[in-house]
């Protein structure tokens, strides 16, 4: 008996595998499946695709909520104010739209100063952009700015540099260029009607950001090398410092000597310095004449000491290191004109209050600035 | 004999000492196929006498015969991975400006990536939405899954008595014929999104390529018991690559020193077989822990004099401690017939498993940790004059509990079923035994359903824009590339099978 349910077992096993190898040969190949994606009805407004429900989705002050502002036209790439409040084109949908003034440039003005530094690291190229609020008054070939935000920067390269919302905050107001400060007085510039356009020209301004103004000069008009100034303040080990060097400030607010810096992207962290700069511009050829944007060259320097890094992990000896100018590559700076009305359809989109009242309102302007004329990360030079 | 039988003693302790402790280079293949020739199958701890016992069960090496092995061995591994299809939960697109700070302004941690890149690819240039040139390649899910891969091996096996019917050695090998050895690092989470963006099965692919080369002893105390002990031979890999980095966005820039140690080392088996009775046989034998551990030391050097250095420690084809018992009865005995049955098991101390990258399961919560296992297999064996064959059936639960958290290690409980046979020919004065055989591993359907409230969301609630302090649109609860969220099964056959050459000497 056993030994005839043993020679069964036997013959069960061989079936079992006669059924096994023909299982194997036909479905032995596998492949890998990824089932669709559930589409989820949720809001995406600011992935940047415009979906049915959106009359727009581009980072612009034309653009809010996606939908399109009154007196804006937009696309996939961006918006366009239409023709009021100083700019003048033809038909009804403003074809080479341009300001209704020759060489005048009075108005409210987005500007961007665009500079390039390199890196003491890598010695490799960072595009920075440093953005301005404008309001120019011009009365016959010389201009002021009479109003002036600073909105502050976003850097590109081997390291991405941004200000932190608190530090936005803290140097909105810090260097009146507006006459804001009477030991400053108004930033002064000329426009120039010329056989190609117009000439433009803005005097040499200084800007101390984490530092008392007595590390700048006191009359601008010198334009005074910032080498040749009083030396800044420093820390001896910004790692592992607490100090509070003299001659430093605080216009973040957070107990923490110098302006912070927000650094992401290969050595991520926060960077705390002391920082002046200088900048002049003048057309070395002329602009074109009652253009809507304008971009001028000029000279751009720059001292800071770094007083403290945090956030920064193992690599903060990485945050230390800084950047200069990159003197084979000028800086130059881009004004956008917006309109001649604070309050018309062409600025409120962007300027939303007057400036230097509320800081509230003064920081949305600065990011519809941002976005209206946002960041070129493009090196002069370098193939893209 | 009793200084024989001392001496003898002496060098099996020494063998099992030298080698403990040491990585070595693991059989996950031999533990897939099982033995190679001599009617071993699945259960060559106590069954089927030849070269492979040099790693099943050294001891039984006394009872093979005298020969060598050649066999040609193809292995298919068909493991199909599905992934499920993702409900939202998409790293928005924003977070590729690298401004996106938590609510303290803390930055985003740098392998947070947008989804979109990952499926769609990220276009060279310097505008909105563009990267730096060449751009982000797109790597979508599992569009660089690993398995459906054909191996094929050579197989070289030896068994010679030294002191006939006292003490035996012998050597089995089988060698991947396309690529020599291959190790595939991959991370079983979120992290992979960075590199294939797909899911590997955890027990197969590179580990069925692992050189595994085994030299035995046997040793009869007593007529009835003999002992044993095997070592594997492997490699053992130590790099280290000092860097100079001129310039971190072209890295065709970079200065490389590299220095390579390739050591060859051991890790010990013993085991042990009693026959009480001529048609009564027990084996057991303990494999050590074995792994092929690469060692990889990076210490980059900047142009500022700025030095950062870090160690990698991947270890591939780790094999755990294991203890195998097993045993055989001839059931039926008629004239040149005889038949057997045999069953054995297998625990295996899968708990203490270390992945690719070095680290434990348990390190994605206690919950997730790996399981030991016990296996179980049974089988006949049948012998007619010179010809004979086997038949196993076995089943080995898997150590990976269902993956609800971060980690996607793949893999399947197993329906085992195993045949083969052989048969001894004499031609002219030269005597061979030629035999073919097979193996059909089914790797039954599992599926995992991931637990978000165990998933890291990589763009927490709250999240701003570091330039603005405004929120990140789009985020709405989970924001994860884990490709293995929101869940995946898997499911597939490892099959396989060759012929067998014996000569006896």
């Amino acid at each position: 008996m056993v030994r005839a349910r043993t020679h069964s077992l036997g013959q069960h096993a061989i079936r079992l595998f006669v059924a096994t190898m023909a299982s194997v040969l036909l479905e032995g190949c596998a492949h890998d499946v990824v089932l669709p994606d559930e589409v989820i009805a949720q809001p995406t407004c600011g992935d940047g695709v415009t979906d049915a429900n959106e009359e727009c989705d581009v980072t612009s002050p034309g653009c809010i909520d996606c939908q399109v502002q009154p007196e804006w036209t937009c696309t996939q790439s961006g918006c366009s104010p239409l023709c009021i409040d100083g700019v003048v084109g033809t038909g009804a949908d403003c074809e080479d739209p341009h300001r209704d003034t020759a060489c005048d440039l009075t108005g409210f003005w987005a500007v961007r100063e665009t500079s390039y530094l390199r890196d003491q690291v890598f010695g490799t190229v960072q595009v920075s952009s440093n953005w301005y609020l404008y309001e120019i008054s011009q009365s016959g070939n010389a201009f002021a700015i009479t109003s002036e935000l600073d909105c502050g920067v976003h850097v590109t390269g081997s390291a991405t540099i941004d200000y932190p919302p608190a530090t936005k905050r803290g140097v909105i107001w810090l260097n009146p260029e507006d006459g804001t400060d009477p030991t400053r007085g108004q930033r002064q510039g000329t426009s120039t009607p010329s056989p190609g356009g117009c000439d433009v020209t803005l005097q040499p301004w200084y800007f101390a950001r984490g530092v008392t103004t007595a590390y700048i000069p006191a009359t601008f008009s010198n334009d005074e090398p910032l080498a040749d100034l009083m030396p800044m303040p420093t820390v001896a080990d910004p790692i592992n410092s607490n100090l509070f060097p003299a001659g430093a400030t605080d216009p973040t607010t957070l107990g923490v000597p110098g302006i912070g810096t927000l650094v992401s992207g290969l050595v991520p962290g926060l960077r705390y310095s002391a920082q002046r700069t200088t900048t002049s511009f003048a057309t070395t050829s002329s602009v074109e004449s009652a253009a809507l944007t304008l971009v001028v060259p000029g000279s751009f320097d720059v001292n800071e000491n770094v007083l403290r890094v945090t956030e920064c992990g193992v690599a903060c000896s990485l945050l230390t290191t800084l950047a200069v100018p990159a003197v084979d590559l000028p800086p130059h700076e881009t004004l956008q004109f917006l309109g001649k009305t604070l309050g018309s359809a062409r600025v409120a989109p962007i300027v939303v209050a007057a400036p230097r009242v509320d800081i509230d309102l003064d920081l949305q302007t600065c990011s519809n600035i941002e976005a209206f004329l946002p960041h070129d990360a493009t090196v002069p030079g370098e193939a893209q | 004999m009793n200084r024989c039988v001392q001496y003898c003693g002496r060098v099996l302790a020494l063998l099992t000492v030298i080698s403990a402790g040491r990585n070595a280079h693991a059989s996950p293949l031999i533990e897939l196929t099982g033995a190679i020739g001599d009617n071993g199958g699945m259960q060559g701890v106590v069954s089927g006498p030849g070269a492979a016992s040099a790693y099943f069960n050294p001891a039984l090496l006394n009872d093979a015969e005298d020969g060598v092995l050649f066999a040609y061995e193809l292995v298919s591994e068909q493991v199909g991975v599905t992934l499920y299809g993702r409900q939202g939960g998409n790293v928005p697109l924003s977070v590729g400006t690298r401004t996106v700070t938590s609510p303290g302004g803390v930055p985003l941690p740098n392998d947070v990536v947008p989804t979109q890149w990952l499926q769609q690819g990220c276009p060279a240039g310097t505008g909105p939405n563009q990267c730096p040139a060449p751009g982000f390649a797109a790597r979508p899910r599992q569009s660089q899954g690993s398995s459906g891969v054909n191996r094929s091996y050579g197989t070289f096996g030896l068994v010679k008595h030294l002191v006939p019917d006292r003490l035996s050695i012998g050597f089995y090998a089988m060698i991947p014929l396309s690529n020599l050895t291959t190790a595939q690092s991959f991370y079983p989470d979120e992290r992979e999104a960075l590199f294939s963006n797909s899911l590997h099965p955890e027990l197969y692919g590179d580990r069925l390529t692992s050189i595994s080369v085994v030299l035995g002893a046997a040793f009869k105390i007593v007529p009835q018991i003999s002992i044993g002990a095997s070592v594997s031979l492997g490699l053992a890999n130590v790099a280290t690559s000092n860097t100079y980095v001129q310039n971190p966005a072209n890295y065709s820039t970079l200065l490389l020193d590299n220095s390579i140690t390739t050591q060859v080392d051991l890790s010990p088996t013993v085991g042990m077989t009693y026959i009480p009775v001529s048609w009564l046989r027990f084996g057991g034998a303990v494999h050590a822990p074995e792994k092929f551990s690469v060692n990889t030391t990076i210490d980059a050097t900047l142009p500022s004099g700025t030095t950062s250095g870090g160690t990698v420690d991947n270890v591939f084809d780790w094999m755990p401690w294991s203890v195998n018992f097993g045993v055989e009865g001839d059931v039926i005995t008629r004239g040149k017939y005889t038949m057997s049955l045999t069953g054995s098991l297998k625990y295996a101390f899968w708990s203490a498993y270390t992945d690719r990258i070095g680290q434990s399961p348990s390190a994605y919560g206690a919950a997730l940790a790996w399981s030991d296992t016990l296996s179980a297999t049974i089988g006949v064996r049948h012998r007619y004059g010179q010809a004979r064959g086997f038949i196993d059936i076995g089943y080995a639960p898997s150590p990976v509990p269902e993956q609800i958290g971060n980690s996607n290690y793949v893999d399947n409980d197993r329906v085992m079923l195993a045949a083969g046979g052989d048969i001894a020919l004499q031609i002219g004065p030269a005597k061979v035994r030629p035999g073919a055989q097979f193996f059909v591993n089914r790797l039954i359907y599992r599926a995992n359903l991931k637990d978000d409230a165990l998933i890291t969301d990589q763009v927490p609630e709250g999240s701003v824009f570091s330039t603005t302090g405004k929120p990140v649109p789009g985020l709405l609860g989970l924001e994860t590339n884990n490709p293995g969220w929101p869940g995946f099964s898997s499911e597939g056959w490892v099959w396989g099978g060759g012929v067998t050459v014996e000569v006896p000497l």
